[in-house]
């Protein structure tokens, strides 16, 4: 059993730090159309691949969220298999993720204004 | 729940768990059912969950070593650990106050240790542990000089002053070391 060896590649120092602190973000924004449950929200997160190297490492930051009252939890059966846990936004993930999309731009924009050639 | 009894499965968790040890019970005992249910659901959703497919599930989690490295990330022990190492000197020096009225020869080995303690600790600046260390020595400085006035007082005759000296040796080691622990709590959340 190595898990590690067929994961995606770890990415540069840059990379990771960016992601470290867009990622709860990004987590937020998946679940401003309604609720998802874990496996289906790591799959979306997987579909662009900045953005997880590896899947396990969402759930302590998923821990974090529910704590801080930014999401929040709730079981629900399936028709196939064990049930479900649907994470959702609270108001204040709401709030947060209102917060972001509005620095978000300029901060990006800040960004490009140094980087572009 | 039925995969962790599979043995690939009991061994990833395990290893998780053995990773996580720094973390405190209640998050790793969270953070292992969340993978265990993770498992489960995406094995649930597998056509055909067989040995190949539980490695592939467990491959897409990602190593051990990283999920333990987010979730010590995410925990808030790494503060704790820093507020013991905090309180260590700091209690040291509260009881080398105490100690200096009781005991003075107590009282200047626990001065002594608290200040071996509070250079050991990354908590402060050099200007905050010098500021300690000099309070510590002040201590046992002030209590000889003190003991030096109240012979010579004694000596001439000054019973009743001699009544006010040692309350004062008794209250101005206790007045240091509490100033001092202030200062140094503060110090400390600053620099923190």
């Amino acid at each position: 059993m190595e898990p590690d060896d067929a994961g995606k590649p770890a990415g540069s120092k840059a990379e990771s730090q960016l992601r470290k602190g867009v990622l709860e973000y990004c987590v937020l924004a998946l679940l401003r159309d309604g609720p998802l449950y874990g496996v289906e929200l790591l799959e979306a997160l997987g579909a662009v691949d900045v953005m997880t190297t590896s899947q396990g490492t969402i759930y302590p930051l998923l821990s974090r969220l529910r704590r801080e009252s930014l999401v929040d939890t709730r079981w629900q059966e399936s028709p196939s298999g064990p049930p479900r846990r649907y994470y959702e936004l609270t108001a204040t993930g709401q709030a947060a993720l209102a917060e972001f999309a509005t620095v978000w731009p300029r901060f990006r924009d800040g960004v490009d204004h140094f980087i572009a050639p | 729940m039925k995969t962790a009894q599979h043995p690939l499965v009991k061994n990833y968790l395990a290893a998780v768990a053995r990773e996580t040890a720094g973390l405190d019970e209640e998050r790793r005992n969270e953070l292992i059912a969340d993978l265990d249910e993770h498992i489960a659901v995406a094995l649930a959703e597998e056509a055909d969950p067989d040995d190949q497919a539980i490695r592939a599930v467990l491959a897409r989690l990602g190593d051990p070593r990283s999920i333990a490295a987010s979730a010590l990330g995410e925990s808030p022990a790494g503060v704790s650990v820093r507020r013991r190492h905090t309180v260590v000197p700091l209690v040291l020096l509260a009881l080398a106050g105490l100690a200096a009225v009781t005991a003075p020869v107590a009282g200047v080995v626990l001065a002594v240790v608290a200040v071996v303690a509070l250079w050991a600790t990354p908590q402060w600046q050099t200007r905050d542990r010098v500021i300690g260390t000099a309070a510590a020595l002040l201590t046992p400085v002030l209590l000889g000089l003190l003991g030096l006035l109240l012979g010579l007082e004694s000596a001439i005759g000054g019973v009743a002053a001699g009544g006010w000296t040692i309350v004062a040796a008794a209250i101005a080691p206790l007045a240091v070391a509490a100033v001092t622990c202030v200062y140094l709590v503060r110090a400390g959340q600053r620099s923190a």
